[in-house]
């Protein structure tokens, strides 16, 4: 392990093939040490490809790593850890049942010593490695009690606990508050400044990296565009380099919203008191839902921001229509109850609830169909009118390739969550509740997704989001209202939501809104 | 998260991913494959029996040539080895249809006794001047309605409660043999004979056979029921929410399929198939009931079910060529004294092959 | 009844009630071991009636019985690999796979012991243990002779299952398995090998069932019959379930479970009116009724029964 500070690493024509793509394409790849490095690019671009490589996760197909002048063979995380380099990963790598000292004492070297002295030990380091840096955490509390905050600070106790002079940080921020952020950034500095350590921060979060990278990276379709010093960084370069000729196209350009009729009509949905409670036979929830309420009318989108862990997923369990409310009311165009076949619900959770990885496409798109179809009518797939409008739907969705026969699996997440949206969209509903739409999606699908939505609401039908992309949610709804602590904290008309307020309520901070409704 | 794919002509990407070029062509490229690779499972697995009886200091070519002949040499080992197919393609067939979904009832062994023993309540309570079609048609009513309501306690549990449909039917097939034996024993028993069998069912109430062979309308009911079963399973929709909560239940449940209804429906369909299996065997078979009714058909048919891939079509042979090891076997223990049991191990081991054939052809062609 | 023949009645009782409790017990912390690390195996069964075969004729052929001990062992092992290389390495459906080893190890077990005593006159038994008494303890009135004047085979039962329990909780290689169960793309993230753990978790769970089938063949049953686990390995199943995936509540659900096989019994020889049919369905009735009262409140492994792919 390096004696004081970080070495410099350098990667070398660096390329990676999964079957037919290639995430990789011939990358070079420098960091210096004690630098922030910034690697940016849009989702699919190959950033976390990369730093899963240099972590020891994956074996690039070709090209080289060296670490302070000397080769490097990473043949798993064990050989990059010893060699300082530590990955914190954008979905936590935690086992919910075991306390905080026992994750971090998962792997640890030499393997075979005894628990409890090795258990006592890690107690003892984290305690102390929490102290110095300000991460306030109970080494014997489960991780399953903890926040995705706190969690995020289990994996950044456990990268400081390996020593690790080199962190890799893959998308920090997207469960974080805008405090919680200024907090990390605070802390990455620190320890690049005064400790030397060298901190990459992969992210397609442009704005964020700007302030504080060193350099930045740019990766476009497995590619590397090049690298800039921050002095000569402006925000319209990075753009472009991320982009490339579509950057005036898919950035920023939101379809101007039609104004708003003057008085508006019964509200499609109405939710009043909503309560849920964690119960021993309802698995999926584990968080309190506290007296929400709100109303939706048709053709307008409300959002709810919100940073992930605070009642979202109850939530949009509860506006699907997949969990009983333990108390309160939820009303779609006045009767009880969700209609689920004029409701389209696009889950946040696609790998598990959206796309069915091991049936076609066609089985996919016309699921909704055989779902509500009576139960000896002939399957969606074998009558070709159906079939027709599916191939319409693939079409129109532009869904690649386009080939209805396909397993699912075979598409990318761009792909599938278009196969979800022209799934759900398709039943034309008087209701849609999309939960993080574009979650993981590159710029030219998200757009899509949002124009998509916003098409469904000018078709009359109440839209509601569920999202920690504040701008996606600034620039979609009507009405914003923050979640917190499965509570509503308050409600913003688009004109009067800021980040600043917004961010703000997400923290829990109590603030009146300026124009919140009755 | 993988770059988006540049876009590629359809006929090209269809044929990459191994698709024929229209879904007819599909269709049958699909199933020819499927076939070549259970043939080349079943050969391994043949070799690998062929192995182990060597093993053991028996001639393995000799045992075959036994087989065939106890079953095919004969008119009457023919026969049995049909009447033998019968139950074990009617549960079988049940089971396919709740396997796709992923659902792995095992209770075709009690729901079999339990409508056995309602068609010959049936068949000993009627009055016998009570014309053959309704006393038939009540008796098989009676013992789907039996079996199926069996089915529906294991089916609730696991479609509302998530109990493992493996145990619980399992510990219910413990349970509806028992019930079968009590009625034997008590109520039904036959006062004339020391035997724990029940009287003969009358005349009226056997089903009709084929000229003067065994052969009963059970057989022809069971193969009349494959393409029902066969459009249950892949023409309706039925089918297709079975086959989306096989592939993702919380998928398929998010996209608004009623997955608790669909399942306990497969439980019902199952238990009617097997409650049918054993009305059949008594009505047709046996006339009466009695203790040792079945042959272990319902375990044997989650085999025969698992080496039919679940296709309720490719049940026939299926059923056919288990039931023929089943009496190729009783051959082979008179002639050449090798125990009966080694069929079984046989016929797990065929079926582990054709699993390992699946897994490795799901590899190379993901 | 005078109070000594109520006595008597208890404590055969209990003795039934713990031998049920040993064989049950030892294969349901199998079956949780396998579990916890995220694999189902529905196999007992047929892994403990192959161990009952190897375990009674190694016991025969050795004239001892702790080599039958091995013996089930030896037999639980083989029908693990085979089970561990489908499941772990082929990565087939685990429901499957482990449904397979009941026909096999019925059928396996079934030919060993037919093989081996082809000769046989009449049917083949294996002698009893002495028990090993604990001084001072097997005094204590009526427990006493029930808990601490057992075989040593029972003790070396019950001391396995203490392996077991402190394996699992106290050991790092334990809590790795552990967290193969519910977390396994943590410990590939980690470094660590999850399909090596899982691996080693089946082939100790069919080894610990096979254990169990020896003990009942050549402890408690002293013979071999075709039938003899009569639904154990599956009551083991469920057994699992009810005691949480822990050990010691394992064995503390069969011990219960034993009572229950155990008044049916006593009930048919106190001929009581009730149809005996009836009493010997008890057993398999009360898995069912207590696997659907206890099922919402128990959480098994996050990624039980779910291959683990990259």
């Amino acid at each position: 392990m390096p004696a004081h500070g970080a070495a410099a690493v350098v990667m070398r024509g660096i390329t990676k093939r999964f079957g037919a793509i290639v995430a990789n394409d011939g990358v070079d790849f420098d960091l210096d040490p004690g630098e922030i490095h910034g690697l940016l690019g849009e989702n699919g671009s190959g950033k976390t490809t990369l730093m899963s490589i240099l972590y020891g996760l994956l074996q690039p197909d070709e090209g080289e790593i060296a670490l302070a002048g000397r080769p490097l063979a990473l043949r798993g995380p064990t050989a990059a850890l010893r060699e300082g380099i530590a990955m914190i990963p954008q979905r936590f790598r935690l086992v919910p049942t075991l306390s905080v000292a026992e994750n971090v004492a998962l792997g640890l070297e030499p393997r075979g010593r005894r628990q409890g002295r090795v258990l006592r030990e890690v107690r003892g380091r984290l305690l102390e490695l929490a102290g110095r840096y300000g991460l306030g955490v109970d080494p014997d509390g489960r991780v399953e009690s903890l926040s995705m905050g706190e969690r995020q600070r289990v994996e950044i106790l456990r990268a400081l606990y390996h020593e690790s002079r080199i962190l890799l940080m893959d998308e920090p921020t997207s469960v974080l508050t805008p405090g919680e952020v200024e907090h990390l950034f605070a802390m990455i500095r620190r320890m690049a400044a005064e400790e030397g350590r060298t901190v990459v921060l992969v992210t397609h979060k442009l704005r964020e990296v700007i302030g504080l990278a060193d350099r930045m990276t740019v990766l476009r379709l497995g590619r590397k565009v090049g690298t800039f010093a921050a002095a000569g960084a402006t925000f319209a370069r990075l753009v472009e380099a991320m982009m490339g000729e579509r950057a005036s196209a898919a950035n920023g350009a939101v379809p101007t919203r039609a104004p708003r009729a003057a008085p508006r009509a019964a509200p499609v949905l109405a939710v009043e008191g909503l309560c849920v409670r964690p119960a021993a036979g309802e698995p999926l929830v584990s968080r309190e839902l506290r007296d929400v309420g709100f109303e939706v009318g048709p053709g307008e989108v409300y959002g709810i921001a919100g940073v992930e862990g605070n009642g979202q997923w109850e939530l949009e369990l509860a506006l699907a229509g997949l969990i009983a409310p333990a108390r309160g009311e939820i009303r779609v165009l006045g009767q009880l109850g969700i209609p689920r076949e004029r409701t389209a619900y696009i889950p946040s959770d696609g790998q598990q609830w959206g796309v069915i990885r091991d049936l076609t496409l066609a089985e996919n798109l016309l699921l909704a169909d055989a779902a509500a179809g009576s139960s000896l009518s002939p399957a969606p797939t074998r009558r070709p009118a159906a079939l027709a409008a599916a191939a319409r739907a693939i079409d129109r969705y532009r869904i690649v390739p386009p080939d209805l026969r396909l397993r699912a699996r075979q598409l990318s997440g761009g792909n599938a969550q278009k196969l979800l949206l022209a799934r759900e969209l398709g039943r034309d509903p008087v209701l849609v509740i999309a939960a993080q739409p574009t979650a993981g999606l590159d710029v030219a699908s998200a757009a899509f997704v949002r124009a998509e939505l916003r098409r469904a609401a000018d078709a009359g039908a109440a839209v509601v989001v569920i999202s920690s992309d504040l701008d996606e949610l600034i620039e979609l709804a009507d009405r914003i209202g923050v979640i917190y602590e499965g509570a509503l904290q308050g409600e913003w008309p688009a004109e009067s939501a800021t980040v600043g307020a917004l961010g703000a309520a997400m923290a829990g901070v109590r603030v009146q809104p300026e124009a919140a409704p009755a | 998260m993988m770059p988006e794919p540049r876009a590629t002509r359809s006929g090209a990407a269809a044929l990459a991913a191994g698709l024929g070029a229209t879904p007819r062509a599909d269709a049958f490229l699909r199933g020819a494959r499927e076939t070549a690779r259970v043939a080349l499972a079943v050969g391994a697995g043949v070799l690998v029996a062929a192995g182990f009886v060597l093993a053991l200091g028996y001639d393995p070519l000799a045992a075959l040539r036994v087989m065939f002949e106890t079953v095919f040499r004969s008119w009457s080992g023919f026969v049995d080895t049909v009447l033998q197919a019968t139950p074990l393609l009617l549960i079988a067939l049940g089971y396919a249809l709740c396997y796709r979904a992923r659902v792995w009832t095992v209770g075709g062994e009690g729901q079999f006794h339990l409508g056995a023993a309602a068609a010959g309540l049936v068949a000993l309570g009627l009055p016998t001047a009570t014309p053959a079609p309704v006393g038939l048609t009540l008796a098989l009513a009676a013992a789907i309605a039996a079996a199926a309501a069996w089915a529906l306690v294991p089916g609730w549990l696991r479609a509302h409660r998530g109990v493992n449909e493996v145990v619980s039917t399992l510990m219910l097939n413990f349970v509806g043999i028992f019930v079968m034996s009590w009625l034997i024993r008590t109520v039904l028993r036959d006062p004339e004979i020391p035997l724990l069998q029940t009287a003969a069912f009358p005349e009226a109430f056997h089903f009709p056979v084929v000229g003067q062979s065994r052969l009963h309308l059970g057989v022809a009911l069971a193969l009349a029921l494959v393409p029902a079963v066969a459009y249950l399973a892949n023409g309706c929709a039925f089918g297709a929410r079975a086959q989306a909560i096989g592939a993702n239940p919380r998928a398929s449940r998010a996209a608004g399929v009623d997955v608790p209804g669909t399942i306990i429906a497969l439980f019902l369909l199952s238990g009617a198939l097997a409650g049918l299996a054993g009305a059949a065997q008594v009505l047709g078979v046996t006339h009466r009931l009695l203790v040792g009714l079945s042959h272990d058909f319902g375990y044997t048919a989650v085999l025969v079910a698992l080496l039919a891939r679940n296709h309720p079509v490719a049940v026939i042979p299926a059923a056919f060529f288990f039931s023929a090891l089943v009496v190729g076997a009783e051959g082979v223990q008179v002639e050449l004294r090798i125990p009966s049991d080694f069929v079984r191990v046989f016929m797990g081991i065929l079926v582990l092959f054709v699993l390992a054939a699946d897994a490795l052809a799901r590899r190379r062609a993901p | 009844m005078t109070p000594e023949a109520i006595l008597q009645l208890a404590s055969g009782a209990l003795v039934f009630a713990t031998n049920f409790a040993l064989v049950v017990g030892l294969a349901a912390v199998g079956a949780a071991v396998t579990e916890r690390a995220g694999v189902l195996n529905l196999g007992h069964e047929g892994v403990m009636l192959f161990g009952a075969a190897g375990g009674f004729v190694a016991a025969h052929a050795a004239n001892d019985p702790w080599v039958g001990l091995l013996g089930g062992v030896a037999g639980g092992l083989a029908l693990g690999l085979l089970k561990a290389v489908w499941s772990v390495l082929l990565k087939t459906e685990q429901v499957i796979n482990g449904l397979l080893l009941v026909p096999i190890g019925f059928g396996l077990g079934n030919l060993l012991f037919k093989h081996y005593f082809s000769g046989a006159l009449e049917p083949p038994r294996v002698p009893p243990v002495a028990p090993l008494g604990i001084p001072l303890l097997e005094d204590i009135p009526l427990l006493g002779p029930v808990l601490f004047d057992r075989s040593p085979l029972a003790y070396a039962a019950l001391a396995l299952i203490a392996l077991v329990a402190w394996f699992l909780a106290r050991t790092r290689a334990g809590m790795t398995m552990r967290a193969a169960g519910e977390s396994p793309e943590t410990l590939d993230f980690n470094g660590i090998a999850v399909d090596r753990y899982r691996f080693a978790a089946v082939v100790i769970g069919t080894a610990l069932t096979g254990f169990a089938g020896a003990l009942l063949a050549v402890d408690q049953l002293h013979l071999f019959h075709p039938a003899m686990t009569a639904g154990r390995g599956w009551i083991a199943i469920a057994i699992v379930i009810v005691g949480g995936w822990r050990p010691w509540v394992c064995l503390a659900a069969a011990f219960f479970f034993g009572i229950t096989d155990m008044i049916q019994f006593q009930v048919q020889i106190q001929a009581v009116p009730v149809p005996y049919e009836l009493l010997l369905s008890l057993p398999y009735l009360a898995t069912v009724a207590v696997l659907a009262w206890w099922h919402s409140s128990v959480r098994p492994p996050a990624a039980l029964g779910e291959p683990y792919r990259r």
